[in-house]
């Protein structure tokens, strides 16, 4: 069974889902409800991303959070200073500068080293967004200027971002680029005994992760109205990013965009129930799935048995 | 075709390759020796996993010491390793479609190596000797000049090593290619290789038709200077 083949499978019960989601504004939601459910797609979006470019490869990226609240800063700061158009055009090389930076260790650092080096980008958002208060708003962040008003319209915005990274992670998973991510997670050093250009394959999967990263957040910062260091805050974002790409399996990027969503929700039961309690729960949860996947044999990160 | 010029590497106190020079053309050459005798680092060196301290590497006559491991895969140097080495989240397909993007070189290499009919399979349902064969496959896909394998008859039964040295044959003359297997046991190179170096303590012992080598092996051993391992320098 090949890649290709597990993908046409995951994609029918993930097209089911998103067309009745298609048809949810039409129920008569209340705008809380729709702005909810537009986070809870563009959440599972950039699950799926994650899942794609970096559960994939092997280059577990602690730092995700970074490229995510950056590309929110470079969209509110291109569109306090541009027209829209061109604004939006150039929030994406915008927030290819911020995450050059998360690049580097990936080039020389493997598993562990690299985890670890990426986790301390998101701690250096809140210093710099206080020490340069007139471009990132300092710990309050920055307005973002609305370009819609209306929840429906954010809601199918949202839903239409979601199905377009969707579809190109689809179509990823059908090129070689998927098999070569596979490749370097199952051995780097094999993968450049043939042929594999490993630092041009992690470049190039760090720039489309970041694009699609500033893709989401377009709709993401406009539901939220506001770009602030706390986008980069790793806990608990990346526990359950992790903990949504390990529910099915790992590098299962369309599996993981559900997971996402799930996760995204029972998130917002606890904050509003168990705030505190948030960190504790989500870690347990976490625990428990890879000990689940350890006892039934499925540890690891094997794309299929 | 290959050439070495006074290659030298050291891994702290240990000598691993003493001052060797070396020339191989397109023929299948054996290379045996005791364990830490140096064979594997004279494959890391030629396929740039390792750097050396000293010397130099001509490939096809240009100089790779400084040459990416990426840039002598690209020039034909391919090799398998002394511990299988596939991708083991691939199936046997993928295993091959990852290195290249032309299908009829994936049938190529598939077919060849006999591995067709177990395309879609995943490679844990491979016997070692299938293993084996697809770590040829994915180098046969790459278009090989210089093929360096490795102790590739490790751990298999004698029919499956005897298919698989008639596979690696069959290659060497089909593509009329430069050959290197690293051996343990000089028996299996017999059948294969019409010359012998053997190594002990990163320095050439002796580079030899094989049948002279066959005698010289036996002087050696009974005469024990075969056999010490890598020296202390």
């Amino acid at each position: 069974m090949g890649l290709k083949e597990i993908s046409y499978g995951e994609l029918i019960p993930l097209a089911v889902i998103l067309i009745a989601m298609s048809v949810l504004p039409m129920l008569g939601l209340s705008s809380y409800m729709l702005t909810l459910l537009s986070l809870l797609l563009l959440f599972g979006a950039l699950v799926s991303i994650y899942d794609f470019f970096y559960i994939r490869s092997g280059y577990i990226n602690l730092g995700y959070t970074f490229i995510v609240a950056s590309s929110a800063f470079s969209i509110a700061i291109t569109l306090e200073r541009l027209p829209t158009a061109l604004a939006i055009l150039a929030a994406f090389p915008l927030s290819m500068l911020f995450s050059i930076a998360i690049l580097v260790p990936m080039l020389k650092l493997r598993g562990p080293f690299y985890s670890v080096a990426t986790l301390l980008y998101p701690f250096t958002l809140a210093p710099i967004a206080r020490l340069f208060p007139e471009v990132f708003g300092g710990d309050v962040g920055i307005y973002v200027r609305p370009l819609l008003s209306s929840p429906t319209h954010l809601y199918y915005l949202s839903l239409a971002i979601s199905i377009g990274v969707l579809s190109l992670l689809f179509i990823l998973l059908g090129t070689r680029l998927a098999i070569k991510l596979a490749m370097i997670k199952d051995d780097e050093t094999l993968a450049e005994s043939s042929g594999i250009g490993v630092v041009r394959v992690k470049i190039l999967s760090h720039v489309m992760c970041t694009l699609m990263v500033t893709a989401v957040m377009i709709p993401y910062t406009q539901v939220s109205g506001v770009a602030s260091v706390e986008l980069a805050d790793p806990m608990p974002v990346l526990i359950y990013a992790l903990m949504a790409s390990a529910l099915y399996k790992p590098g299962s990027a369309l599996y993981s965009f559900l997971g996402g969503m799930g996760i995204w929700w029972l998130d917002n039961f606890m904050r509003a129930a168990m705030y505190d309690l948030r960190l504790v729960v989500a870690s347990s949860l976490l625990l428990t799935i890879y000990a689940a996947r350890v006892v039934l044999g499925v540890a690891g990160t094997k794309i299929r048995k | 075709m290959l050439e070495l010029r006074s290659v030298s590497k050291r891994f702290g106190g240990i000598v691993a390759l003493d001052n060797i020079s070396l020339k191989i053309d397109r023929e299948l050459v054996g290379i045996i020796g005791p364990n830490g005798s140096g064979k594997t680092t004279l494959f890391n060196t030629i396929t740039g996993h390792v750097k050396p301290d000293r010397g130099s590497i001509l490939f096809m006559g240009s100089d790779i010491a400084r040459a990416s491991i990426e840039d002598r895969v690209r020039m034909g140097i391919l090799r398998t390793f002394q511990q299988p080495k596939i991708f083991w989240s691939l199936s046997v397909e993928e295993n091959i479609e990852g290195v290249t993007r032309d299908r009829s070189v994936v049938e190529y290499a598939l077919k060849r190596t006999g591995l067709w009919e177990k395309r879609q399979r995943n490679p844990r349902t491979l016997t070692l000797g299938e293993i084996r064969r697809l770590e040829i496959a994915r180098c046969l896909a790459l278009k090989p000049k210089l093929l360096l394998l490795d102790e590739p008859f490790a751990g298999l039964i004698s029919s499956a090593a005897a298919e698989l040295g008639e596979l690696i044959n069959d290659i060497y003359r089909e593509l009329g290619i430069g050959v290197i297997i690293i051996e343990h046991k000089i028996s299996h190179l017999s059948r294969l290789a019409k010359r012998i170096v053997a190594m002990n303590a990163g320095k050439i012992v002796f580079d030899a038709p094989v049948e002279e080598a066959m005698g010289m092996v036996r002087k050696l051993l009974l005469g024990g200077g075969y056999g010490e391992g890598a020296s202390r320098g």
